[in-house]
């Protein structure tokens, strides 16, 4: 044990000292990631200021002037109502951008309206960009109610008489579960991405690095046996692994502390600070202990085996994939922690947090998922050992 | 001591990480690499060296000594423990030097120095006076907070030597440790091998300079295609060859077989 601490120490203070190390484990998760997704939300949010001010050019058929759809529109500020000649120019004044959206009514529709039958009311628009889609809708609705209450009168029926029922929506989930809902399986796949990351990176600057720059035979030759060397190289990957993870999310929440108030309603806020309690964190960071093994475990054979770090690199890129579509899956609608899903890895992680995000129980399959990662862990450190203890790869 | 008998390496062919089949080019290497049957016995107060062209299975046969490699029979003997059974405690005996000096670039002399001391297992007294002891003769002192990243190749030596040396081994192993150093720097580690030798150390060192080996050993082996072609005194080498140059010597001792 005192070797293993030895080794531990060693290493620890070993990629402390590499700058790209902390550059990946440190500074990008904590200061970069966070600020990407600060300067995304906050650009949406101008984007759809912008559009918001944006006054809509809707095209409009010369046949179908003077209607009243066509006068309530044109008293609308953020309307301005270009003429045309037929469907077509509509269609391809849009796909130009010379045109937001496109109406076009019935010839007959000012008589059906006067003789109280349904007209049809057809807009266009390209769905790449739907803004205008959504404002032109939301318009003709406004449009639409004082006409429906006027056919009311005039045919001398209550709004009741034609409303066989009504749907009242009473949505009981808590704030807390609706943000565990949209944000409770994208937290876990950054921190889950990270740590692997994280733990990608000292892997291969401690196995793949000691073989590049010639030192494993140094300390091979010296009276500490494999297992020992493993386990305090191990053990410093997964102490920066977890630190990586907790990191990303401690940026996220600090940006959304110093810089979320404007853009992110108060009772957002609030909702975050109740998520993220010290038994929350505890629970996580327990989790991602023998998940971070478990991937140190995986890419100890590959990083022992590599001569340099371009080699290891090369050889480990597909299993980013093997990590990232497990953890994707927790993101999928429907897709509940149970116990099939409590013992896949990676997934079982994801679903675990999603559901703790949301204020969830999760009882047992917390407990499942931990015993799973340490069953899964444990074996993925045999076979480590077997490949560095394996002389052919150490010494390749 | 080190007592080597019938000691054999063959290396199983792989050349793929994921798909480990044999191919003839591993086949060739493994081949280029082994030690086949070969046994010597290198006594204290002696220097005994390994010399052979490159491929000749020189450092093959040094890393199975130094427990590195395991071998695939034959019986290796360091310091009256058996490799095989006692490896952490054979490696606790030994020293072990490579001409690419194995440093921390990272760490500083003293940190890299402490680290192999805690390994060995060195209490914070005997560290203190041996690192002191090492530093002062090998002038390391002026650098000793330094990172060793930013040492000279010399420095770096220096610092590689300490390491080696920190826990007063019985027996050094020196695998081609001149190689690719300047005369100045290489100058130091023959001086290190004398003064192992004066201290009644067992040295086995490797190198395929004849000029090298003729300045130092006492006791001499020639490897080729991993079997040794003589094994014999350094004197009876030079009385066997009488007018020939030693470096002639070596090339007929090899050619011929």
């Amino acid at each position: 044990m005192k070797k293993i601490f030895i080794v531990y120490r060693k290493e620890l203070l070993d990629v402390l000292r590499d700058k790209r190390t902390l550059r990946t484990t440190i500074l990008i998760p904590t200061l970069l990631m966070p600020f990407i997704l600060f300067v995304i939300i906050k650009v949406q949010v101008l984007v759809g200021e912008h559009n918001d001010q944006k006054v809509m050019r809707l095209f409009w058929l010369n046949d179908n002037k003077g209607n009243v759809l066509e006068k309530s529109l044109q008293n609308d500020s953020m309307i301005k109502i270009k003429y045309c000649n037929n469907i077509q120019q509509i269609k391809d004044s849009i796909k130009a951008e010379k045109a937001d959206a496109g109406l076009f009514t019935s010839a007959d529709f000012s008589s059906r309206m006067d003789s109280n039958l349904t007209s049809k009311v057809s807009i266009f628009y390209n769905s790449k960009d739907d803004v205008f889609k959504n404002r032109l809708i939301s318009k003709l609705e406004i449009i639409k109610m004082p006409l429906v209450q006027q056919r009311l009168v005039r045919l001398n029926l209550s709004e009741e008489k034609i409303t066989p029922f009504k749907i009242e929506e009473h949505d009981i989930a808590s704030t807390q579960e609706m943000f565990g809902k949209y944000f409770g399986g994208f937290l876990p796949y950054i921190f889950i991405l990270y740590s692997f990351m994280g733990c990608m990176m000292l892997t291969v600057d401690l196995f793949t690095g000691e073989k590049e720059r010639g030192t494993i035979e140094t300390l091979l030759t010296s009276p500490v046996n494999r297992l020992q060397i493993m386990f305090g190289k191990i053990g410093v990957a997964v102490t920066g692994a977890t630190l990586t993870a907790i990191l990303s999310i401690s940026g996220i929440l600090l940006f959304v502390k110093l810089f979320g108030s404007s853009d992110i309603p108060v009772e957002m806020i609030k909702v975050i600070g109740q998520i993220f309690t010290p038994i929350f964190i505890a629970k996580v960071i327990i989790m991602l202990l023998p998940l971070t093994v478990f991937f140190s475990g995986i890419l100890v054979p590959v990083a022992t085996y590599a001569k340099n770090y371009r080699e290891a690199t090369s050889i480990i890129a597909p299993f980013n994939f093997l990590v990232i579509f497990p953890a994707m899956i927790a993101m999928m609608p429907g897709v509940k922690l149970n116990l099939i899903t409590s013992l896949i890895p990676i997934t079982n992680v994801a679903l675990c947090t999603k559901n703790m995000v949301a204020g969830d129980n999760v009882g047992i399959y917390w407990w499942l998922t931990f015993a799973s990662l340490l069953v899964y862990g444990s074996l993925a450190v045999i076979f480590s050992y077997r490949q560095f203890s394996d002389e052919q790869n150490i010494l390749r | 001591m080190i007592s080597v008998q019938s000691l054999t390496k063959i290396f199983p062919a792989k050349n793929n990480f994921f798909f480990k089949k044999k191919s003839e080019t591993a086949e060739m290497l493994s081949r280029a690499n082994s030690v086949d049957n070969i046994s010597f016995e290198c006594k204290p107060g002696r220097i005994f060296s390994l010399l052979g062209p490159n491929g000749a299975g020189k450092t093959t046969a040094l890393r199975m000594i130094s427990t590195l490699l395991k071998p695939s029979s034959g019986k290796i003997i360091v310091a009256n423990l058996d490799v095989e059974e006692f490896p952490t405690q054979v490696r606790s005996k030994i020293g072990f030097l490579t001409g690419s000096t194995g440093l921390y670039a990272r760490l500083t002399a003293n940190e890299m120095v402490k680290y192999f001391a805690d390994l060995n297992g060195l209490d914070d007294a005997t560290f203190k006076n041996r690192k002191n002891e090492l530093f002062t003769l090998l002038g390391v002192h002026e650098f000793a907070n330094k990172r060793i990243g930013t040492l000279s190749t010399g420095m770096k030596q220096k610092v590689s030597i300490v390491r080696t040396m920190i826990h007063n081994p019985e027996v050094v192993v020196f695998d081609e440790p001149t190689s690719g150093l300047d005369v100045i720097t290489a100058a130091n580690i023959i001086e290190l091998i004398r003064h192992c030798k004066a201290q009644n150390k067992t040295v086995i060192f490797s190198s395929h300079i004849m000029e090298e080996v003729n300045l130092l050993c006492d006791d001499l082996a020639i490897m080729h295609n991993g079997k040794i072609l003589f094994n014999d005194t350094m004197e009876k080498f030079r009385a066997e060859h009488g007018s020939h140059s030693l470096t002639e010597a070596f090339i007929e001792t090899v050619q011929k077989n």
